[in-house]
This record gives C-alpha cells, sequence and structure tokens, in this order.
C-alpha cells in the first residue's frame, strides 16, 4: 500500500459536527495531529466476500496509466472500494453503505471484480469495468463529479454522462443524480467543471451512492474497451489532495543481475558481483550507511545467497554515494551461490535503517525486486575419480556424477587440503597464491606463455596466441587487463601479467538486451578457479 | 465517385466480403443528401458528419430526428436518447498500445460478428455494448435502457447487435476514410 498524507481537517470537522472548532484549533496547532494517510491496494487487489482478507492479485494487475494527467473526477475525498462487497453490499459483511468503514482508505480496485460482465482484459474474461467510488460523505445529491479534461459532452442517458476528450479517449460518468446536471448535450466542458451531483441513481432502479467512473479506450489488438481506471485515479487523487512526496520511495532503474524470471545458474560455491539501481522518488536524501538493501518478503530473514562482502546476512548493501531527491543510487553486492543444488529466490527492498523500510512509505513493495540463484551441481570432468584431486588451491573428486569441490586456503597437497603454507618448488610464492606449487615457472606474476596450456602467472587462463589473457578489459573498476588487446610479434608470444594487474578481467554475458551479468575476475586466483561454467 | 466506391466495394466483398460500411447498409448508391439518416438530422449534425475525421455510421433513420451527431479531432460520437432509451456510437481512430503480445495473444477472440467481422460485446452496469474496428478504427454502439431490469433492449444483447449490423453508412466518408488510410500507409 502506497501512502500519503493530506489534511482532512475539513473532511473531520465537517463529521464531527459541534466539533468543528475543536479540530480546527488542532490543526492550526499541530497540523500533523489531523494529517490521515492516503494508502491504496495494488491494482488487482480486490476486498472479499463477507470482509474477508483482500484477494491479492484476483483482478487485473495493471499498472498502467491510461489517462495521464486526467483531474480526478469528484469534489472532495473519496473512497474507492467495492459497491457489493463493501458494507451494506448484498456480499459483504453486513451494515448499510454509509458505514464508516466505506468512507476510509484503502482504496481498493474494482476492476474485474466479479460479474458476469464479458471483458476479455479481466484473468476470467468477465468482471466490473471501471472503478466505483464513493463520494466523502454518504449525503446523496451532495458531492459534485467533474470534468477529468477538457472535452466534450458526447451523451447524457439516464443515468450516464460521457465526455470525450480531443484524443478520444471517453470519460464515463454513472449514477449521477439526472435532476441537477449541470451539463447538456452537445456541450464543451472544460477540466474541473461541474458536471453533476453524485448520487444512486440507476435508471428505474437504484444503487449505492457513488460514482461509478470509467475510462474508455481504444486499446490496439483488443478494440475499444473499458480500461483498468484505478492507476489514473490514484494518480490524479494524489494531485487532487495535494498528497506530499513520501520521505522514502524508489523506483527501480536498472540492474545487472538477471531478471528473476531469467535463468541465472551457478555453480556451488560460485560468486557474482553485481548492482541495482534505483532512483530516489522520494522526499529525503539517500546516504550510505543509512539507506540499505535489505532482505524483503520476509524482512530481515538471513539470506541463502548472502556473501562473504554483505554487510550482514540480511543486508546486501549501502547505497554507494549521496544520493539526492530525483537521482539513482546503486547498491552493489556480490551474490554466492550456496553449497547445494536448488532454486534460491531472495527478495530485496530498500530501507532507511531504523526509520522505515521504503514500502512502508512509497514503495517499491517488499516482493517486486528480487534476485533468483539456481544452484546447479557442475558435471565431472573426464577422468575424474572418487578420490580428491589437487587443482590449483582446491581440491576435487567425482561422487555419484557430481563435482565435489573444497577450497584449500593453505593451498593443496596429494589431496589434502593443507594446514600450511607450503613452497614445494622454491619459486618464493607459497601454496597459499602459487597455483601450481610444483613448478617453479608458475607463481602469480610469472611470465606468461601463450597457447602452452600452461597458466603461468596464475591469473585463471592460459594466454591465448591472439594475445587476450583470459577476460576482457574491465573498463568500470577502472583497471584495464594488462593483455587484453595487446598485440604480439609472432615470435615473442609472452607478455607480462599478473594477479594485480591482470586479474581484473570481467566476462559480461549479454543474456537479453537489458540484462547484463557481470562476473568479476576475484582477487585471489581461488575463486575464479571455481568457476567451471 | 460513386463508380469507384462501387469497385472499392466490389474488390473488397471478393476478397471476402468483410468490408463493414456500406455494403452493410446497402446504401452504396445513395447520395449523401439523398439517404434518409443524414437528411433527417439537424443542421449541425450534418455539419459534423462532414467534418468528421473517421469513417460515419449514423443511427437508422427511425432515431434520427432525436439524433446528434459530434466530432473531434480523432472522434466521433453519435447519441439518441429518448422514452427512456439512450444510444450512443463512438468512434476513434486513436489506438493506445497498452498491450504486450503476449497477453494479446492471451485474448479471446471476439464471438460475435456485426457488419461482416468479429465484435465484442459487453454490459457494465446495465449498460449494453457492442465493439468492432473497421481500416484502424474502433467502433463501440452503447445501449441504455431506463428501465434496468426489465427493458429488453437492455437485457441481452440482441438489439445491440441487431442495431449494430443497421447502422447506416455514408460512402462519402468511408471514402476519405480509405484515403486517409491509404496516404498513411
Amino acid at each position: 500500500m502506497s501512502r500519503e498524507a493530506f489534511t482532512s481537517a475539513a473532511s473531520r470537522a465537517r463529521t464531527l459536527g459541534s466539533r468543528l472548532a475543536i479540530v480546527a484549533a488542532v490543526a492550526l496547532a499541530s497540523p500533523g495531529v489531523t494529517f490521515a494517510q492516503f494508502t491504496h491496494a495494488e491494482p488487482g487487489t480486490l476486498m472479499a466476500p463477507s470482509g474477508g482478507a483482500p484477494r491479492v492479485g484476483a483482478g487485473r494487475v495493471d499498472r498502467n496509466v491510461y489517462a495521464p494527467g486526467m483531474l480526478f473526477p469528484m469534489e472532495g475525498l473519496a473512497w474507492a472500494n467495492s459497491q457489493i462487497y463493501g458494507y451494506g453490499g448484498y456480499m459483504g459483511p453486513g451494515g448499510g453503505q454509509c458505514d464508516s468503514r466505506n468512507y476510509r482508505y484503502p482504496w481498493y480496485d474494482n476492476y474485474c471484480e466479479e460479474r458476469s460482465w464479458e471483458m476479455p482484459l479481466c484473468p476470467g474474461g468477465r468482471g466490473h469495468q471501471g472503478q466505483d467510488i464513493r463520494p466523502e460523505t454518504c449525503r446523496d445529491k451532495a458531492h459534485w463529479a467533474v470534468a477529468a479534461t477538457d472535452g466534450m459532452i458526447t451523451s447524457i442517458g439516464t443515468y450516464s454522462v460521457y465526455l470525450t476528450a480531443d484524443d478520444g479517449t471517453r470519460y464515463d460518468y454513472l449514477h449521477m443524480d439526472p435532476a441537477t446536471l449541470a451539463v447538456s448535450r452537445g456541450q464543451r466542458v472544460r477540466r474541473g467543471q461541474r458536471l453533476g451531483l453524485v448520487s444512486d441513481a440507476f435508471g428505474s432502479s437504484s444503487t449505492s451512492i457513488h460514482l461509478h467512473f470509467n475510462i474508455r479506450k481504444f486499446v490496439a489488438g483488443v478494440g475499444t474497451v473499458y480500461a483498468p481506471t484505478y492507476m489514473s485515479l490514484i494518480e490524479s487523487y494524489r494531485e487532487h489532495i495535494g498528497a506530499a512526496t513520501p520521505d522514502w520511495r524508489a523506483e527501480y532503474v536498472n540492474q545487472t543481475f538477471p531478471l528473476a524470471s531469467r535463468p541465472f545458474e551457478l555453480a556451488p560455491g560460485e560468486e557474482v558481483e553485481g548492482y541495482l539501481e534505483m532512483r530516489n522518488t522520494g522526499a529525503q536524501t539517500w546516504r550510505p550507511g543509512e539507506v540499505f538493501l535489505g532482505t524483503s518478503n520476509p524482512r530481515d530473514a538471513t539470506s541463502a545467497i548472502a556473501s562473504a562482502g554483505w554487510v550482514s546476512g540480511n543486508r546486501a548493501a549501502t547505497v554507494d554515494r549521496v544520493v539526492a531527491p530525483g537521482e539513482v543510487g546503486r547498491f552493489v553486492f556480490t551474490v554466492r551461490a550456496p553449497d547445494a543444488p536448488g532454486d534460491y529466490p531472495q527478495f530485496f527492498n530498500l530501507l532507511r535503517e531504523t526509520v522505515a523500510w521504503f514500502s512502508e512509505s512509497g514503495g517499491p513493495r517488499d516482493d517486486i525486486l528480487q534476485v533468483r540463484v539456481t544452484v546447479v551441481a557442475p558435471a565431472c570432468p573426464a577422468g575424474l575419480g572418487e578420490a580428491w584431486t589437487c587443482e590449483a588451491a582446491e581440491r576435487r573428486r567425482c561422487v555419484g556424477g557430481t563435482l565435489e569441490r573444497e577450497v584449500c586456503a593453505m593451498g593443496c597437497g596429494d589431496g589434502v587440503c593443507l594446514e600450511a603454507p607450503r613452497d614445494d618448488d622454491g619459486d618464493g610464492h607459497n601454496s597459499s597464491v602459487d597455483c601450481d606449487d610444483a613448478r617453479a615457472d608458475v607463481y602469480p606474476g610469472a611470465v606468461e606463455t601463450c597457447g602452452d596450456a600452461v597458466d603461468q602467472d596464475c591469473d585463471g587462463a592460459d594466454l591465448p596466441c591472439d594475445g587476450v589473457d583470459g577476460g576482457v578489459a574491465l573498463s568500470d573498476a577502472g583497471v584495464r587487463d594488462r593483455d587484453a588487446g595487446e598485440t604480439l610479434p609472432d615470435d615473442v608470444r609472452t607478455v607480462k601479467g599478473g594477479c594485480a594487474a591482470g586479474g581484473g578481467g570481467a566476462e559480461l554475458s549479454a543474456l537479453t538486451g537489458l540484462l547484463v551479468l557481470a562476473r568479476r575476475r576475484r582477487a585471489r586466483p581461488v575463486s575464479r578457479r571455481r568457476r567451471t561454467r | 465517385m460513386r463508380l469507384g466506391l462501387s469497385i472499392l466495394f466490389a474488390f473488397a466483398s471478393a476478397c471476402g466480403g468483410t468490408d463493414p460500411g456500406p455494403t452493410a447498409s446497402g446504401s452504396t448508391s445513395q447520395p449523401l443528401a439523398n439517404e434518409p439518416a443524414y437528411a433527417a438530422l439537424d443542421a449541425e449534425s450534418r455539419d459534423a458528419v462532414d467534418r468528421s475525421p473517421v469513417p460515419v455510421l449514423l443511427l437508422p433513420e427511425r432515431y434520427a430526428t432525436e439524433a446528434q451527431v459530434m466530432v473531434g479531432p480523432r472522434w466521433l460520437a453519435v447519441a439518441y436518447s429518448k422514452d427512456g432509451l439512450t444510444l450512443n456510437l463512438h468512434a476513434t481512430d486513436a489506438a493506445v498500445n497498452a498491450l504486450s503480445e503476449e497477453e494479446l495473444q492471451r485474448v479471446e477472440p471476439a464471438p460475435h460478428r456485426v457488419r461482416g467481422v468479429p465484435a465484442r460485446t459487453t454490459v457494465n452496469d446495465g449498460i449494453r455494448a457492442v465493439t468492432w474496428e473497421h481500416e484502424g478504427v474502433a467502433y463501440s454502439l452503447e445501449v441504455e435502457c431506463a428501465d434496468v431490469l426489465d427493458d429488453e433492449r437492455c437485457a441481452a444483447p440482441t438489439f445491440a447487435l441487431s442495431l449494430a449490423d443497421e447502422l447506416v453508412a455514408l460512402p462519402e466518408t468511408f471514402e476519405r476514410g480509405a484515403r486517409r488510410v491509404g496516404g498513411a500507409r
């Protein structure tokens, strides 16, 4: 739910009658006391029969604003919700239509609410169209509906008024009192002009006191339909009530991790660094150490894909810089694939530590930002048996067709992780850094010979004779891979490289036009070695 | 011009007969002024017809004297309201691309036909609607009854579908539309 503050002093004063003076005095002395919060359920969330829990996603989840810039079609406050599932509705929890609980936030979408009406945009092909909106109070013929835009009144029926804008969009107002209509057919009206009073008019019948509001549009591929109205109403209502920008709000901009709907398969223990970029659409400035990317849905759970670089098990990163409203901040973090194969979805959200989760202020919701890692067991290389075998700074074996690996922090010898580093080849680099402690010509920083299938400089790969050793230039790290792109004479196919200088290669894998997965070579050769794909 | 139209419509018929306009009304040989549904309109409405940015369909003659035609830069509206019956025809060529290809593929095909083309019907708070498209223009005909519960014309889609087939196409405006669409391609 989103929240905005708005002034409701006048509204409450009317409701409280004789307490008007008291309320007004409080409002003047302390405006915050009489502010309420505009909240709304997400689009597609419908009210349930008999006051049951709202049904998330039961309607049409559509965030399109089909009528951007329109004016909210009613004066005063308004309450968008269901007429049949609300209090007094025939499938509601009882009471009458004037029950105060119908006149409070949150708003609920009722596009696609259960009806037999054909509607190709509804999940079941049928449902309510448009949005039912109760006026500020339950008084009949007391609240004005107004023109959402400049346009022409193109039809007036017994309980309908149609307003057509220049662009062909039609705005339908149902259930205004026909006796007090302030417009006539063919009349040009201005945005905000009063049209009629909200009532319970329904031809020869009657309904609850509400405005049924449609946006009728030509949607390509479907034809003229009653377009989803909810988001246009929310946008316009925020404007209408002068809602303050929430303090903490963010909008998704970009990420280097694959979207959750795309495959993101890693080997056990594999680590991948990436980032998430969000735009600050709130009123407050984000600062490193204050605004974090935390685990959500559920909140604060220790993540299975947390790496050692995280702030904590439930805080992936803090924002990378001071981000003023309107600017974009980046949250850089590394995910580590758990050891056991499986699917590891992880939701994130932003939070201002000790103050608020963004979902409680202005959004996004807790179940929007997701990194989903799928851990797949690597296949065994040919010739590897069940006995542990050293491979650089780790040991490996193959059990039941699955490759098992174990990192040896002090080096590996004879299939056993060493408890203390050694320098068996006497090249001055001990087994914790030497990727082959049996060869004196192999060590970090050694001269690389291209095309000999030996990784002399321990950067994770032999130097191909096209002059590129391993990865490509890593421009975003600010350090260019010294091996990359250099042209070598045919007779001198060696190049100086090393862990520190040449270890910054990145492999950019464009999974889609939008998604780029950046895999950084780690400072320690061991991480590079652990990758199998 | 009429000869040209006849050739155009004959061609359309030969290619499947899906043209929903003048052929459906059977009035292709009628000069505009001789079309009763047009002649019965007041001067303001006739002027609106002349200015319409989209091909014009009119309510049948029996509704014409009470009908009002209105136009905007991208739309046409024909309205009628009398004796508890409100009719509204809305046409526009301003489409919004709001649905993904994926969703469009899931949308059920239009189950009805009017004027030789697929059509959809629905009802919304008692108001019956039938919608269809022709040459990039979306048409929508709505029927509203004061007697919401018992008026047969709103109790089922039959009346709206039948009335949509009865709408009177004005050939000259369709020719204008064809020129406009042709020029845009």
